[in-house]
C-alpha cells in the first residue's frame, strides 16, 4: 500500500492513461489500475468518483450515460485533447522525479541505505 | 436473509438526503457497487458477502460525503443546479433567522442586557466619531490646504511682523506667495457703522489681496481678483452683509468704520466655517493700513502665511528660514531678540497640535473604542456563560447531521441579529443625544444618518466588525462541542470559556478603573484651578468696550460720568482685560543699558496700558510702594513713564520689593520711566500659563476697555443706567457689555468640556461594564444553587455564601486595578502636562479609583449573590 499523499498524487496520471486507452466507466477504472498495480492500488468510490468530476470540471475527460443490458445505465468516462496534454505533463514530471530519485538512491539500491 | 435490493435501496434512500451528493452521483454509485456485486458472486462469493465488499470499496460515509463536498460547487455552477442551491442557502438562513429570534426572545434578560449595552456604546461610539470628524476638517476646506504654513515667532507667538512675509517671500524660492492677516478687531472692537446700524465688530481684520490666493474663501458676489488691491476696500461675509444691507445689493455699496472712514466693499463671500482657526466677519485692504509699506520686525501683530509651491518643501523652508534668521541676528538687522526663531507651522496642524486639540482628539478616539469594546465584552461574556444551556441543542443538532460551520453559522447569525437590532436603536439614541452631546462639547456637529454620505457605509462596516468581534468566540466555542460529550453530562456543568470570560471581565475593570481614575484627576484638577485665587478680584465688574480715538482721549471724562451713577464703586480703562493680556514688551532696566540701544539685559515682559485706578478696581494687592499716583495733568512722555511691576518681575531681574520701587525701567518704544509700586502676582492669562513678568503702565491711547467696578446684587436696573450714560458719553456707538467673571469663565470652556465629556462617557463605560456583571452573576448564581445549598445545609450562613460569591470577582476588580493604575498614571500625569499650575497625582486617587470600581463592581452583583445564598437548601437540593 502507497501512502495518502503519494497515491492522491498519482490518482490523475493513472486515471488518464487508463482512460488514453479508450473509454471506461467508474467501476472498470477502478478494478484495472487494482489488477495492474497487484492490488497495491486500492482506492475507494470517495476518492474516484469526486476525482472524475473534478477532471471533468477541468475539461480533460467527457462523461456519457450509457443504457445496459444487464441492469442500470452506466457512466462513461472518455479523454479528451486537453487530457492527453496533460497526461503528457503529468507523465514528464513523474519521469524527472523519478530520475532524480535514482540518481539519489543509485539504480540498484533500495531506498534507505546509504552511498559509500 | 439478506436481500440485495433491500440494502441497495436502504443505502440509496440514506444516500439521496445528502446535500452533498446530486442524484447523478448517486446512480453512478450504484452501478458501482451492482458492478462490484457482480463481479465477487462471479467470483463464487455470497450475495451478502460480495455486497459487503462492495461497500468497503464506497469507503466510510463521511470520507466520501467530505469528498464529494470538495467538488461540490464546481459542479452545481457547470451544471446550472446554482439557483436551486441559492433557494435552499436561503431556506437555511431563513431558518437559522427564526431560530436565533426565537432564543432571543426566550432569553428577554439576557437580550436585554445585550441590546441596552451594544446600543448604548454604539450610540456613544457614533457621536464621537462625528466629533472627530469634525475635529479632523479644521482648516481642510482650503484648496491648497496642505501648501499653506502660518509663521510663528518662537514657540508660542502666532503674530509676527510686517516685515516676516516679504522677506521669506524675497529669500526662499519655496514660498509661492504669502498674505498677511492682521487681527485688528481681535485685539479691540471696532465700530462699524451704515446710517443707524452700527455695531462692534471683533471679526474686523485687515489682509493683503494675496489671502484669496493663499485661501479658498468661495464668493458669493464680486470675485476674488483684486479684490482688495486698493485701498479702503473690503469683502465681508453673506451673514455680515444681511446685517448691514437686508437682502440689497452689497458689492459697490460703502460701510463707515471707526471715526467715519468709508470703505468700498468689492465682494461678498460665503460665512467662513466653523471649522476654520482663523475667524473673520470683515476682510478690509491691508493697503488702507499704514503698515502695508513698512517692514519693519519690532512689532508682532500679524498672521503671516506662506504658500509653499509644494507641500514637502516644509523642511527644506524651515531649514532656510533658519539660516535666515541667524544670518539677521548676527548682523543685527531687524533687532529679533536672541531667544526668537521664525517656525513655520502647517495650516492642517494648528488646530490639532498648536491649540492642543489633537490630545482631545485622541482621547475621545480611545474612549469611544474602549466603550465599544466593553459591550462586545458583555456579548461575548454571556453568550459563552449561557453556552451550558446550548450545549445539548448543539449535540442534537450536530447528531441531526449538522456540521460545524453550520453551527457556527448560526450563532453569528445571533449575533449579527443583535448587533444589528442595537445600531437601529443606537441610531435613534444618538439622533436624540447629538443635541445635549453638542452643548456639552461645544460642537454644531450634525447628526443626519440618511443624507450624511459617511454614515450608513460606516454602520454596516461597524455592524459587521461588531458581530464578528462579540460573536467569534462564543461561535467557535459553540460549534465545536462533541454531541457524546455534551449529552452525557446534565447540561448544566461549566462547559469551559471560563478563563476566556475572566481575561474579559478583568479587561471590562480595567478600563473601568482607568476611566474612574481619568475623570477623578480631570475634576480635581478643575476645581483646583477653579479654588487657585486668580490674585485679582473678579467678581462685579462689568467691562465696556471704548477702542476708539475720542472715548480713549476722553476715559478719564467717560470715567467720571459712569462713576456718577449710584451702585458704582470704582472705573478704569485698560488696554486689556485680566485672563486676556497678551501684548508683550522688550524691556531693559536701570544698570544694564536702560536706553535699549543694545541687546544687554534685554527681557521680554507682558505690558499692558492702565490707567491710575487698576490696582484699586481689581484689588490688586501691593506688597511695595503706591498705586499709580493721582495727578490729574499727567501724560506720559519718554523719562516720565509710570510703572506698576508685579512680583515675579522684580524677582527675575533680582530686586527686592522695597528697593525696587523708584528704580528706572524702559519698556521697548522710548518709555523709561520709574517704578511706582510692586503688586502680588495675578493671573493674568489663562491657568495654562505660568505667571511671567508683568508691567502696567499709564497710555491712554492704547487703552480698549473700560472696567466699571459694581456694587454687586442685581445689576439689571444698573445696565440701564450704565446703557444711558452711554449714549451719554458715546453717541452713536453699539453699546455692548460682558462681565469680567463671564469672560475669565471662557477661558477654561474648553477644559470643562473635557472634563464633562470624559465624565459622562466614562460612566456610560462604567454603566455597560455592570450590565454585563450583572448578566454573569445571575447565570453564576444559577449555577451554583446546588452547591450553595449544601454549603447551606453542611452551615454555612448568609454571610459567607455572600463573600464566597463576591471573592472571585474581587480578585478579578484588583487584577484589573494591578493593570488600569500604571497606564492611568502616565496618561494623566501627561494630560497634566498641558497646565502651568496642577495637582500632584496623588496614589489615593488611583486608589479610591480602584475602590469605587470596585464597590460598583460588588454592588451590581450582590443582589444575585445575595438571593444565591438566601435560598432554603431544600428548594435548591429537592430535585437531586
Amino acid at each position: 500500500m502507497f501512502s495518502k499523499p503519494l497515491v492522491s498524487a498519482s490518482l490523475q496520471p493513472i486515471v488518464l492513461t487508463i482512460l488514453s486507452r479508450g473509454e471506461a466507466y467508474g467501476y472498470e477504472i477502478m478494478q484495472e489500475a487494482l489488477d495492474l498495480s497487484d492490488g497495491q492500488l486500492k482506492w475507494t468510490a470517495g476518492t474516484l468518483y469526486p476525482l472524475m468530476h473534478r477532471l471533468e470540471t477541468k475539461g480533460l475527460v467527457t462523461s456519457i450515460w450509457r443504457p445496459s443490458e444487464e441492469g442500470p445505465r452506466r457512466k462513461y468516462y472518455r479523454i479528451t485533447a486537453e487530457g492527453h496534454k496533460a497526461l503528457q505533463a503529468d507523465k514528464q514530471e513523474w519521469i524527472d522525479l523519478h530520475a532524480i530519485l535514482i540518481r539519489l538512491w543509485g539504480p540498484d539500491l533500495k531506498p534507505g541505505l546509504q552511498l559509500a | 436473509m439478506f436481500r440485495l435490493e433491500k440494502a441497495i435501496s436502504t443505502w440509496k434512500r440514506n444516500l439521496s438526503l445528502n446535500r452533498a451528493l446530486l442524484p447523478d452521483d448517486v446512480e453512478e454509485l450504484e452501478r458501482h457497487i451492482r458492478d462490484h456485486v457482480a463481479a465477487g458472486m462471479a467470483r463464487g462469493c455470497t450475495e451478502e458477502e460480495a455486497y459487503r465488499e462492495a461497500m468497503e470499496s464506497i469507503g466510510d460515509l463521511g470520507g466520501l460525503e467530505s469528498e464529494y463536498r470538495k467538488v461540490f460547487w464546481e459542479k452545481v455552477t457547470s451544471r446550472r443546479g446554482l439557483m436551486k442551491e441559492l433557494i435552499w442557502e436561503s431556506t437555511m438562513l431563513a431558518n437559522y433567522l427564526r431560530i436565533a429570534l426565537r432564543n432571543l426572545w426566550r432569553n428577554k434578560g439576557y437580550t436585554s442586557i445585550n441590546v441596552l449595552g451594544l446600543s448604548a456604546g454604539l450610540a456613544c461610539f457614533l457621536l464621537i466619531l462625528l466629533f472627530v470628524r469634525d475635529e479632523r476638517s479644521y482648516d481642510r476646506h482650503h484648496e491648497n490646504a496642505e501648501r499653506i504654513v502660518r509663521t510663528h515667532f518662537g514657540e508660542t507667538q502666532t503674530v509676527t511682523p510686517t516685515a516676516v512675509g516679504p522677506t521669506l517671500a524675497r529669500t526662499l524660492p519655496e514660498v509661492e506667495t504669502f498674505a498677511r492677516i492682521y487681527p485688528l478687531g481681535m485685539y479691540q472692537p471696532i465700530s462699524v457703522r451704515r446710517g443707524e446700524s452700527a455695531f462692534l465688530e471683533s471679526g474686523f481684520y485687515y489682509a493683503d489681496s494675496t489671502v484669496f490666493d493663499v485661501f479658498s474663501f468661495p464668493f458669493v458676489a464680486g470675485s476674488p481678483e483684486g479684490a482688495l488691491n486698493r485701498p479702503l476696500t473690503m469683502v465681508v461675509t453673506e451673514s455680515t452683509a444681511r446685517k448691514y444691507f437686508g437682502n440689497d445689493q452689497v458689492v459697490g455699496q460703502t460701510l463707515s468704520v471707526g471715526s467715519g472712514t468709508e470703505f468700498e466693499i468689492t465682494g461678498v463671500i460665503e460665512d467662513v466655517p466653523g471649522t476654520s482657526h482663523v475667524q473673520f466677519d470683515l476682510l478690509a485692504s491691508f493697503s488702507s493700513t499704514g503698515w502695508a509699506n513698512r517692514e519693519i520686525w519690532n512689532s508682532s501683530n500679524f498672521y503671516t502665511y506662506l504658500l509653499l509651491e509644494r507641500a514637502d518643501q516644509f523642511e527644506s523652508a524651515q531649514g532656510k528660514v533658519d539660516q535666515l534668521v541667524t544670518e539677521m541676528k548676527a548682523s543685527g538687522q531687524g533687532g529679533i531678540p536672541d531667544n526668537f526663531q521664525v517656525n513655520l507651522y502647517p495650516l492642517t496642524d494648528i488646530r490639532s497640535e498648536f491649540e492642543g486639540r489633537g490630545v482631545f482628539v485622541t482621547i475621545f478616539s480611545a474612549i469611544g473604542l474602549l466603550i465599544l469594546l466593553i459591550a462586545c465584552a458583555n456579548y461575548t461574556n454571556l453568550a459563552t456563560a449561557r453556552a451550558a444551556r446550548r450545549a445539548r441543542e448543539v449535540g442534537i443538532r450536530k447528531l441531526s447531521g449538522a456540521h460545524k460551520g453550520q453551527l457556527a453559522r448560526q450563532f453569528f447569525g445571533e449575533s449579527a441579529l443583535l448587533v444589528f437590532a442595537s445600531l437601529v436603536i443606537a441610531i435613534g439614541l444618538a439622533e436624540w443625544a447629538v443635541d445635549p452631546f453638542n452643548t456639552i462639547a461645544g460642537k454644531a456637529v450634525v447628526f443626519a444618518p440618511l443624507s450624511d454620505p459617511m454614515i450608513i457605509p460606516v454602520l454596516i462596516v461597524l455592524g459587521v466588525v461588531i458581530s464578528f468581534i462579540a460573536g467569534f468566540y462564543p461561535a467557535m466555542m459553540l460549534s465545536s462541542f462533541q454531541p457524546a460529550h455534551v449529552l452525557k453530562q446534565s447540561g448544566r456543568t461549566s462547559t469551559g470559556g471560563f478563563g476566556f470570560r475572566r481575561v474579559l471581565v478583568v479587561f471590562q475593570f480595567a478600563v473601568t478603573v482607568f476611566l474612574l481614575a481619568g475623570t477623578m484627576v480631570i475634576r480635581f484638577q478643575m476645581s483646583h484651578m477653579q479654588d487657585r485665587s486668580l490674585g485679582f478680584d473678579q467678581d462685579d465688574v462689568v467691562v465696556l468696550t471704548i477702542s476708539d480715538q475720542e472715548l480713549r482721549r476722553n476715559y478719564k471724562t467717560v470715567k467720571e460720568a459712569f462713576l456718577q451713577i449710584p451702585g458704582i464703586e470704582g472705573a478704569s480703562a485698560v488696554n486689556s482685560i485680566p485672563g486676556y493680556q497678551m501684548s508683550g514688551y522688550a524691556m531693559h532696566v536701570e544698570g544694564q543699558d536702560l536706553s535699549g540701544e543694545t541687546e544687554e539685559g534685554r527681557r521680554l515682559v507682558s505690558g499692558i496700558p492702565s490707567d491710575e485706578d487698576v490696582a484699586e478696581v481689581l484689588g490688586l494687592h501691593m506688597i511695595a510702594g503706591t498705586g499709580f499716583p493721582v495727578d490729574p495733568g499727567y501724560e506720559p512722555e519718554p523719562g516720565n513713564y509710570r510703572y506698576l511691576v508685579n512680583r515675579t518681575l522684580i524677582e527675575d531681574v533680582g530686586w527686592d520689593p522695597q528697593s525696587a520701587v523708584g528704580r528706572q525701567i524702559n519698556l521697548l518704544g522710548n518709555r523709561i520711566g520709574q517704578i511706582q509700586g510692586v503688586y502680588e502676582d495675578y493671573h493674568y492669562r489663562s491657568m495654562h500659563e505660568e505667571i511671567a513678568p508683568q508691567a502696567l503702565f499709564i497710555e491712554p491711547w492704547q487703552f480698549n476697555r473700560l472696567m466699571l467696578k459694581t456694587a454687586g446684587g442685581s445689576v439689571g436696573s444698573l445696565m440701564d443706567q450704565i446703557e444711558a450714560t452711554w449714549s451719554e458719553v458715546a453717541p452713536g456707538r453699539a453699546f455692548e457689555y460682558t462681565f469680567l467673571d463671564t469672560e475669565i469663565e471662557a477661558l477654561y470652556r474648553s477644559d470643562r468640556q473635557t472634563a464633562a465629556i470624559v465624565g459622562v462617557f466614562s460612566l456610560l463605560a462604567v454603566f455597560i461594564a455592570c450590565l454585563g456583571l450583572l448578566g454573569l452573576a445571575s447565570y453564576a448564581a444559577e449555577q451554583r444553587t446546588k452547591e450553595i445549598g449544601v454549603r447551606k445545609a453542611l452551615g454555612a450562613n448568609v454571610g459567607q455564601i455572600f463573600i464566597l460569591m463576591i471573592s472571585e470577582l474581587t480578585r478579578l476588580v484588583l487584577i484589573a486595578a494591578l493593570i488600569a493604575i500604571p497606564v492611568a498614571w502616565f496618561v494623566m500625569a501627561g494630560w497634566l502636562e498641558n497646565f502651568a499650575y496642577r495637582i500632584d497625582l496623588a496614589w489615593w486617587i488611583f486608589a479610591l479609583a480602584a475602590l469605587s470600581a470596585l464597590f460598583i463592581a460588588v454592588a451590581t452583583v450582590s443582589y444575585q449573590s445575595i438571593r444565591a445564598a438566601l435560598t432554603d437548601p431544600i428548594e435548591s437540593l429537592r430535585y437531586e
